[in-house]
């Protein structure tokens, strides 16, 4: 049996590739005349192939084409005929077009979407890229590979690797932010600037750099850091929630202090509490959270006291209560601002 | 429709053609229509006719077998079930991959390319009768593979035909 039932298997193919030759077609229909068993295989094979050359055909005839060449064979005969005003409707060929042409698209899009991935892989695996995140306009926050949220004030920048290597969590910072670092024993979270390092385990504190002096400030909310440059990591000073470290570039110094700023976060919060305040500090936080300059215009007025507390205003709204209180004047010149007036109350 | 004509004329090229010509006579004949009738049914009609002249004239049918194919379709999947279409078209490719080399080289050829065996043996460097037998191979195997697509109405064509 074995010989005959592929020799009529390769007929059916034959017959179903169209390559079939006459005698052999009589051949096969006389064989499925012989036996339903032959017409119920000679049917399978039938489906089979049906169910490919839909598949096929779906995939293979580009509609469009096809509906243009037969416009340009309508339009060819001189009888002047023109393109079918009357639009007759194939619900069946609608659905063929919409599928056609969304399975060349699906196709051409996943063969893409394979490919820049399979790209991006290898980059990714290959070795961790640095990202590279800055606030331009405004304060903008970042979530890191490791589950830490990094808060940018506006200017600031901070470069990190796609993934973090085993051993550390290394983060460089520009300018200012606000760290809440998530937890990893066997992972200390470094920021560095420059050659100063703050290390943390799990914690949350502000880092403000500044380029022009030279400075490093860090200001611990909660958890515990330790602050120390690089090449000296045994000098270090470990800070206590609500304690400062000021680094000094030049003469790689760290001194530690009890953080009177009430505000070094409000550039966050917006929150701004003043308790008899010198006016001078509360300009250089105000300068520090909205961004602007802001001038003391007359000398005396340094030594005014304000206390008055802000949740989320707006710099105008500061400064009027504070011109109302203290009786003075604000102009705006450009980007800066002044405050001028006689003395305080 | 293409692949309706297919069906019969077995060359995808003609298929095509049958279907344009369909068309275009549809077009032809435009002012005497019914327009009751769906279009589509006037279509299969011009379809099928063209077909079988098609056939006549190139000596390669018989009407037993031309029979046969014509009673059975695929209403089910006529349907625009896109996810059953989905499930089909990965269960088809998944089965193509599965062919050994040489012969899912030759099936792909011969289906999606649409060469002719000849054709296929000279650009392969081997025997006509060897392509053969990877194609029957091939369509074994998809037989194999599509099984549960292919629903059985045997009683009801046997009995029709035997008398």
């Amino acid at each position: 049996m074995n010989d005959n039932s592929t020799y009529y298997t390769d007929l059916i193919t034959r017959y179903f590739s169209g390559e079939i030759a006459e005698d052999e077609l009589r051949l096969l229909s006389d064989w499925m005349k012989t036996d339903p068993q032959h017409l119920e295989t000679f049917r399978q094979y039938q489906k089979t192939w049906q169910l490919i050359e839909k598949q096929n055909i779906q995939s293979k005839v580009d509609t469009d084409q096809e509906w243009i060449a037969m416009q340009a064979k309508m339009t060819a005969p001189a009888s002047g005929y023109e393109i079918p005003a009357k639009v007759i409707s194939l619900d069946q060929n609608r659905n063929r077009t919409a599928f056609s042409l969304q399975n060349t698209w699906k196709v051409a899009a996943a063969i893409t979407i394979l490919l820049v991935s399979s790209f991006l892989l290898y980059f990714l695996i290959s070795k961790p890229t640095e990202i590279i995140v800055t606030a331009q306009a405004g304060n903008r926050e970042q979530v890191l590979p490791d589950g830490s949220v990094v808060s940018l004030h506006a200017g600031s920048q901070i470069t990190y690797p796609s993934k973090f290597a085993s051993g550390t969590r290394k983060v460089e910072l520009k300018g200012e932010a606000y760290f809440k670092v998530a937890h990893d024993k066997t992972k200390p979270f470094i920021v560095a600037s420059g050659d100063a390092r703050v290390e943390v385990l799990g914690t949350q504190f502000n880092v403000k750099t500044n380029s022009l002096s030279n400075t490093m400030e860090v200001v611990l909310t909660s958890g515990k850091v330790s602050v120390y440059y690089k090449e000296k990591p045994q000098d270090n000073v470990l800070l206590a929630p609500g304690e400062k470290a000021v680094l000094h570039a030049e003469k790689k110094q760290i001194t530690k202090s009890s953080n009177t700023d009430v505000n070094y976060m409000a550039w966050k919060t917006r929150v701004l509490v003043f308790d008899n305040e010198t006016l001078s500090q509360v300009v250089n936080t105000l300068q520090n959270v909205y961004q602007k300059q802001i001038i003391l215009a007359d000398a005396p007025l340094s030594g005014c006291r304000v206390t008055a507390s802000f949740s989320d205003q707006s710099l105008e709204s500061v400064l009027q209560v504070i011109k109302e209180t203290l009786d003075l004047q604000v102009t705006q010149n450009g980007n800066r601002i002044e405050l001028s007036g006689k003395s305080c109350k | 429709m293409c692949y309706f004509a297919q069906k019969y004329v077995k060359d995808f090229e003609s298929a095509k053609e049958i279907v344009q010509d369909a068309f275009i006579s549809l077009w032809e004949k435009r002012e005497t229509i019914d327009m009751e009738r769906p279009v589509k049914s006037y279509l299969t009609m011009i379809i099928h006719n063209k077909c079988t002249n098609y056939l006549r004239d190139n000596r390669k049918f018989d009407q037993y077998i031309l029979n046969i194919e014509n009673l059975i379709d695929i209403p089910e999947y006529e349907s625009s079930d896109s996810m059953v279409a989905d499930e089909l078209k990965t269960k088809i490719d998944m089965a193509i991959s599965e062919l050994p080399e040489k012969c899912r080289e030759i099936f792909l050829m011969n289906r999606y390319e649409n060469f002719k065996y000849q054709e296929i043996a000279g650009k392969l460097q081997i025997s006509v009768k060897t392509v053969e037998t990877q194609m029957s191979k091939a369509l074994q195997h998809m037989r194999f593979r599509l099984a549960e697509y292919i629903t059985i109405v045997v009683a009801l064509i046997i009995s029709f035909l035997s008398k």
